[in-house]
C-alpha cells in the first residue's frame, strides 16, 4: 500500500499491490476514461433476474477497461432491460473490479465502501449509451463451471 | 446419522486433514420449490491415492460428461469417457460432492501455484500485465462445477446451495492446507455468483474472450469476509 502525504502532493502512479488490488482515490478513478468497453447479452442472467421478480426483457454484462496508465483498471457489472423501449438498468449484485478505494491518507476504504462509490460513479455517467456499441458479443453464459 | 447430528455438525468448523481421506455429510433443507424436501450431500476431500477405490475414475467420467459433452470444451488430452489432464497429479487435491444416491454432483481441483497449474500454463494471458502467482500460499481452483448430468435437474435454489457448499468446502480445504488465497478463472456469470455469496472476490484484470465467451481471472481471499459469508470459522489465522 502506498500513502499520500497530503491532498496537494502529486499522486503516485497507479500500481498493483501485493494482493492484486489497484489502490487509488475516488478522484483518481473518476479521472480514468475506460476506452475499452465490452457488452454481452446473457440469457441465463435474464432468467435469474426473472426468478427474482425483475421484469428482464434482456440482460447482460458490461466490462470496462482503462489501460492508459501502467495498470489495467477494470470494472464490470450486470444490467437488464425491463422492456423493449426502456434503457438498461443496473442489475443487483454489485460490481466486479480490481480496484480498492483509499482515503487521502492511503487507508483502504474497504470492499463495501468501494462498491458504494463505484455505484455512485456509474450513476453519474450515461453508461447505457455505450452498451452494445463498442465490442458486442452474444455469449450465452448458462453454466456454473470454472475452467 | 440423525438430523440433529447433522445440524450439530454444521455448528463446528470443518476439520480437514490435508493428508488423509476426508468425508463429511451436509444436510440441506430447501424451502422453495421443494418445500419440506431434504437433500443430503457428501463432500469428499483427498488426493488421488486417498480417494476411495473407484472415486477417481468416477470423477474423471463426471468431468468428461460436464466439460466435454455438456460444455463442449476442446480438451485434447481427454480420453473418450474420462477427462483428465496434466494437472491431475499425485499432489492434486480434489473436493468432490456426492448426492444421497452416492453419485458425483460437483467437483473442484486445487493446486498450489508453486507447481505448474492450469492458468499459469495454458491461460497466462488472463493475468493481463500482472505476474503469475507462484506461492505455496496461493492455490489455483480449477475444474469447478456443480453441473448435474445424466438428465438430472435441480431448481435454481438447489443449484445455488450446492455451488455454495462446494465453494465453502474448497475454501476450508485450501485454508487448512496452508493457502491464504485462491486464484481461478471462469465465465463472468460464475464470478458474479461467487461474489453474491458475500465472499471476498476481486478481479485480476479485464475479461477476455475464450472460444468467443468472456472469461475472467479472479482472486478469492481466504479471509474473515469469506469465512463469515459461509458462517464458517476454521481456526485462528484468518486475515481481517
Amino acid at each position: 500500500m502506498y500513502s499520500i502525504p497530503s491532498p496537494h502532493s502529486p499522486l503516485p502512479p497507479l500500481e498493483y499491490s501485493d494482493n492484486g488490488y489497484i489502490r487509488l482515490t475516488y478522484p483518481q478513478f473518476c479521472a480514468l476514461h475506460f476506452p475499452k468497453r465490452l457488452s454481452v447479452e446473457d440469457d441465463d442472467l435474464r432468467r435469474e433476474l426473472i426468478d427474482q421478480a425483475l421484469p428482464a426483457f434482456c440482460a447482460g454484462y458490461c466490462d470496462w477497461v482503462d489501460d492508459t496508465t501502467s495498470v489495467q483498471v477494470c470494472i464490470g457489472w450486470a444490467w437488464f432491460i425491463a422492456g423493449e423501449s426502456t434503457t438498461q438498468q443496473l442489475a443487483p449484485g454489485g460490481f466486479s473490479s480490481n480496484v480498492m478505494f483509499i482515503s487521502l491518507e492511503g487507508v483502504d476504504l474497504g470492499v463495501a465502501k468501494t462498491n458504494e462509490l463505484l455505484e455512485n460513479w456509474l450513476a453519474g455517467i450515461s453508461w447505457q449509451a455505450f452498451t452494445g456499441f463498442d465490442e458486442v458479443g452474444n455469449a450465452k453464459l448458462s453454466v456454473h463451471s470454472l475452467h | 446419522m440423525t438430523q440433529s447430528d447433522l445440524s450439530a455438525d454444521r455448528r463446528f468448523p470443518l476439520t480437514v486433514n490435508f493428508y488423509s481421506y476426508h468425508q463429511r455429510h451436509v444436510l440441506f433443507q430447501y424451502g422453495h420449490g421443494k418445500q419440506g424436501a431434504v437433500d443430503m450431500l457428501t463432500i469428499v476431500v483427498g488426493k488421488q491415492e486417498q480417494l476411495q477405490v473407484g472415486v477417481e475414475a468416477e470423477l474423471a467420467a463426471y468431468r468428461y460428461k460436464v466439460f466435454v459433452e455438456h460444455l463442449g470444451w476442446d480438451l485434447p488430452i481427454a480420453q473418450i469417457g474420462a477427462e483428465r489432464d496434466q494437472f491431475d497429479r499425485p499432489d492434486t487435491l480434489y473436493v468432490v460432492v456426492k448426492d444421497r444416491a452416492d453419485r458425483i454432483c460437483g467437483c473442484a481441483r486445487l493446486l498450489p501455484t508453486d507447481e505448474p497449474y492450469l492458468l499459469g500454463t495454458v491461460f497466462p494471458h488472463l493475468m493481463g500485465n500482472q505476474t503469475l502467482p507462484a506461492s505455496a500460499e496461493i492455490w489455483e481452483l480449477s475444474r469447478y462445477t456443480t453441473q448435474l448430468v445424466d438428465g438430472e435437474i435441480a431448481s435454481r435454489e438447489e443449484a445455488a446451495e450446492r455451488f455454495r457448499e462446494l465453494l465453502r468446502a474448497v475454501c476450508e480445504t485450501a485454508f487448512a492446507g496452508g493457502a491464504k488465497r485462491l486464484i481461478t478463472f471462469s465465465y463472468v456469470g460464475v464470478e458474479r455468483i461467487a461474489r453474491n455469496f458475500g465472499i471476498h472476490v476481486h478481479r485480476v484484470g479485464p475479461s477476455q474472450l475464450v472460444d468467443g465467451r468472456p472469461v475472467v481471472a479472479f482472486w478469492i481471499e481466504l479471509d474473515e469476509q469469506t469465512f463469515n459469508a459461509f458462517d464458517a470459522h476454521p481456526q485462528d489465522g484468518v486475515a481481517h
